[in-house]
């Protein structure tokens, strides 16, 4: 816009036209040089304005702003000398044919547009950022005071003869001042006015610009009507407009600035509303807190507690606020309480107190209860507090006596039953050792009798001698069933996928050897590969086909069958014989040690076997059960996990 | 008897055991050259030439110890410790010949050294089948180390 009053004064000039150079009959023109200085200065500043990056754009404008100081200077030395430049001479002679030579105010004004330039361009943001916005704002006030003069028709605003202000350039620089101000930005004076969310800088954007436009309209209008009509019209107009507008303006000021006021309060009073809803949901909170809460100020004087402390200590609210926190100490640790005190002031922080060691509080009535208390600084506008949370610890200590006692009982009882477990041990080791030694010598010396002393006795001698042996033989055998059964308890099982169809087979081969395979008919169905102690489950599987061939060893054919049905997570196997059976009615008795449901004479055993089987299919985490009628045959079944994770 | 010219050491405490043992080792003549310990302090004694037996030459070591478990004073597992630890005796074959079938007494005993164990059997048939084979196997068959 610069560059533009520049072409159309310099255009006024070239085309020889006095209204495009001075702007009005009262303005005198402006000079070529200055004209021609709009132009350059306005290009550079679009050029750097539009290229902010690029270095040649305020290259120009500082070079440009250099050269219109240096202007000014020139043109101001010439006043000083008493030689007022001829402004005309710069170019020689154009079409308009005016002598005119630069005014005083208009040099000072290129002198200031320069320096204010050259500031704002090379050192923005700095202290000469700030120079260079007083600068401009000094250029802006003169000129405005100008243009204002040429609106009101009033020469003393704008001066006369050859001090006049040419309008034109008034206009300039009024135009180039806003554009240095506007390009060094809100940070300075009085454009901080203007910025920002508050009601100043908002009533002032909306009524700066109205109250120029006014201004501007009744001025154009004082100017322009009197050529229409007499200087009592043009007076009443000016009057009627300034009239009109000055209401319409105070209307809008207080309607814009009224609203705002109203906005303000509504907003003041919903953010107290909120304040006092916050406020009494965290004083609901603060004495819902079923521990107690005590709020004491710096020098330990209860300030605030909530409900729980009434309750827990048995004061009334009142019968705590303003005394000292010592109160809620028993007597002897009050003393020591004051020092501790007085460290926490020092050095406040959120902190378990005394952890690990054993406090007390002391309620109204004297006695003492355990607590564990949190200490936490609170910085409040009342000035800083010591907010202790408070935690009844009566039921945690009567809970941990328990505990420990109840850990004590059970450590005991482990002993006992560790005792117990070694005791067995060696009683089964002396069974082993010691059982064996008298059997072994009354077998040994009957045998000895019977070798040694043979021509001397008889057949009843013989016979007697024969059911000797016989019976330490049975003997021997118990003793040694009898520790297998003992050592099973003490084995760890040792865990590994068993395929039991092989595992099967090679137990009926084993059983089977020597026997009449003609009288016997083995079925073994298909079976899966299960994890479990292979020995142990080798020993249950004995011990049920090895059962199975000796009940059905009275029938013409033996007919045993072995099979598997998978079920959910377990597998449950059966041996199933047409043997004798047994009466359902002593099933429980069948897998107890030493349990017998038929006479010796009749089928041979000790009665461990199946007490085996129990054993090892209850630490494989398995079940064991039978089904069977007299004379009709027996099923012994087993279930075993198809995961290792029940085993103990 | 000569102390010097044992060829096997017999410790065993119980005297019907001892008996029926020297009845079945005497069957193949394998008793003439044994001395019976009837503890193992005595046959700690014998083996190092202390106390009652001092003056007896250390390294006229015998064929064979046949050695119970279960001993009063000191029992059969240290006796073979002691065995197995002194230079002069570690290389004499030692035999457990104990009631035990407990895995931790046979598992000790090959830890500390022993050349073999066996469960006496409670039938004497077996018994003195085992003891005489033992016997004959150690102080007649096999080649000691000299």
């Amino acid at each position: 816009m610069v560059a533009l009053v520049g072409l159309v004064t310099l255009t006024g000039w070239f085309a020889g036209v006095r209204g495009l150079a001075a702007w009005g009959e009262f303005s005198p023109v402006t000079t070529p040089a200055g004209a021609a200085l709009f132009v350059a200065w306005g290009s550079a500043m679009i050029l750097h304005v539009l290229m902010p990056d690029d270095d040649f754009g305020a290259y120009m404008a500082a070079f440009v702003a250099v050269f219109a100081a240096g202007f000014g200077i020139y043109a101001l030395s010439g006043f000083a000398f008493g030689r007022p430049i001829e402004a005309a001479y710069f170019f020689g002679r154009f079409p308009l044919d005016v002598d005119r030579s630069l005014a005083p105010l208009v040099s000072t004004s290129w002198l200031l547009a320069g320096l204010a330039t050259l500031a704002a361009i090379r050192w923005p943001g700095s202290r000469f950022g700030l120079a260079a916005n007083a600068l401009a704002g000094l250029l802006n006030l003169a000129n405005l005071i100008v243009v204002l003069g040429y609106l009101y028709g009033t020469p003393v605003l704008y001066g006369s003869g050859d001090r006049a202000v040419p309008l034109p350039s008034a206009v300039g620089f009024l135009l180039a001042s806003v554009a240095v101000m506007l390009m060094l930005g809100p940070g300075y004076y009085p454009q901080k006015f203007l910025v920002g969310q508050s009601a100043r800088a908002r009533l002032l954007r909306i009524f700066l610009p109205m109250i120029a436009v006014v201004i501007a309209l009744d001025g154009l209008l004082a100017h322009f009507a009197p050529r229409q009509s007499g200087l009592h019209v043009s007076t009443a107009v000016s009057v009627l407009v300034f009239v009109g507008s000055s209401i319409f303006i105070v209307y809008l000021a207080t309607r814009v600035s009224g609203d705002s006021i109203d906005r303000a309060e509504q907003e003041l009073q919903a953010a107290e509303r909120k304040v006092a809803a916050t406020s009494a949901m965290f004083e609901s909170l603060f004495n819902s807190i079923p521990d107690t809460v005590v709020v004491v100020d710096q020098r330990g004087t209860i300030v605030r507690v909530n409900r729980a402390t009434e309750a827990t200590f048995g004061y009334d609210r009142d019968e705590l606020i303003g005394k000292p926190i010592e109160q809620l100490i028993p007597d002897r640790y009050r003393t020591r309480h004051y020092g501790h005190r007085a460290g926490y002031a020092a050095r406040p922080r959120v902190r378990a107190m005394g952890a690990g060691l054993n406090l007390f509080a002391q309620r109204k009535d004297g006695s003492e209860f355990p607590v564990d208390i949190m200490l936490g600084p609170l910085d409040t506008a009342l000035g800083p507090l010591v907010l202790s949370v408070v935690h009844d610890m009566s039921a945690a200590k009567s809970a941990q006596v328990e505990i420990e006692s109840l850990a004590g009982e059970l450590e005991r009882r482990v002993g006992e039953l560790e005792s117990v477990n070694k005791e067995l041990e060696s009683f089964s080791y002396s069974v082993s050792h010691d059982l064996r030694a008298p059997l072994r010598a009354v077998d040994g010396f009957s045998r000895i009798l019977a070798e040694d002393y043979d021509d001397k006795l008889d057949a009843e001698g013989r016979r007697v001698i024969g059911v000797i042996q016989e019976n330490t033989r049975r003997m021997g055998q118990l003793i040694d069933d009898l520790l297998a059964f003992s050592r099973l308890g003490r084995q760890g099982i040792a865990s590994a996928p068993i395929d039991m169809g092989e595992l099967v087979q090679g137990v009926v081969d084993e059983l089977t050897q020597g026997m009449d395979l003609g009288r016997l008919e083995i079925r073994v169905g298909d079976l899966p590969v299960v994890p479990g102690d292979r020995a142990m489950i080798r020993q249950v599987f004995v011990n049920l086909i090895a059962n199975a061939l000796k009940f059905s060893g009275t029938r013409p054919k033996s007919i045993i069958e072995i099979g598997c049905e998978p079920r959910e997570r377990e597998y449950v196997f059966f041996v199933r014989d047409n043997g004798v059976g047994f009466d359902m009615q002593y099933a429980n008795k069948l897998f107890g040690v030493f349990q017998r449901l038929h006479r010796q004479q009749d089928f041979e055993g000790t009665g461990v076997g199946l007490a085996i089987v129990q054993r090892v299919v209850h630490r494989h985490g398995g079940k064991v059960w039978a089904e069977a009628a007299l004379d009709q045959g027996a099923v012994f079944s087993f279930s075993l996990p198809a995961s290792t994770k029940e085993m103990v | 008897m000569d102390f010097n010219e044992v060829d096997i050491l017999y410790v065993e405490d119980n005297p019907n055991d001892v008996e029926l043992t020297l009845r079945a080792l005497k069957k193949r003549n394998l008793a003439n050259r044994l001395y019976h310990a009837e503890d193992g302090a005595v046959a700690l004694d014998f083996l190092f030439a202390r106390g009652n037996f001092a003056g007896r030459d250390v390294t006229a070591v015998p064929k064979l110890i046949l050695l119970d478990i279960k001993l009063p004073k000191v029992d059969g597992l240290e006796v073979l410790r002691a065995i197995k630890a002194d230079e002069r005796t570690r290389n004499v074959p030692v035999v457990m010949l104990t009631s035990s079938a407990e895995d931790r007494d046979v598992v000790e005993s090959y830890r500390l050294g022993a050349n073999s164990y066996i469960v006496k059997p409670v039938d004497f048939e077996n018994f003195s089948q085992a003891v005489s084979d033992v016997g004959f196997y150690w102080a007649v068959l096999n080649k000691p180390m000299r």
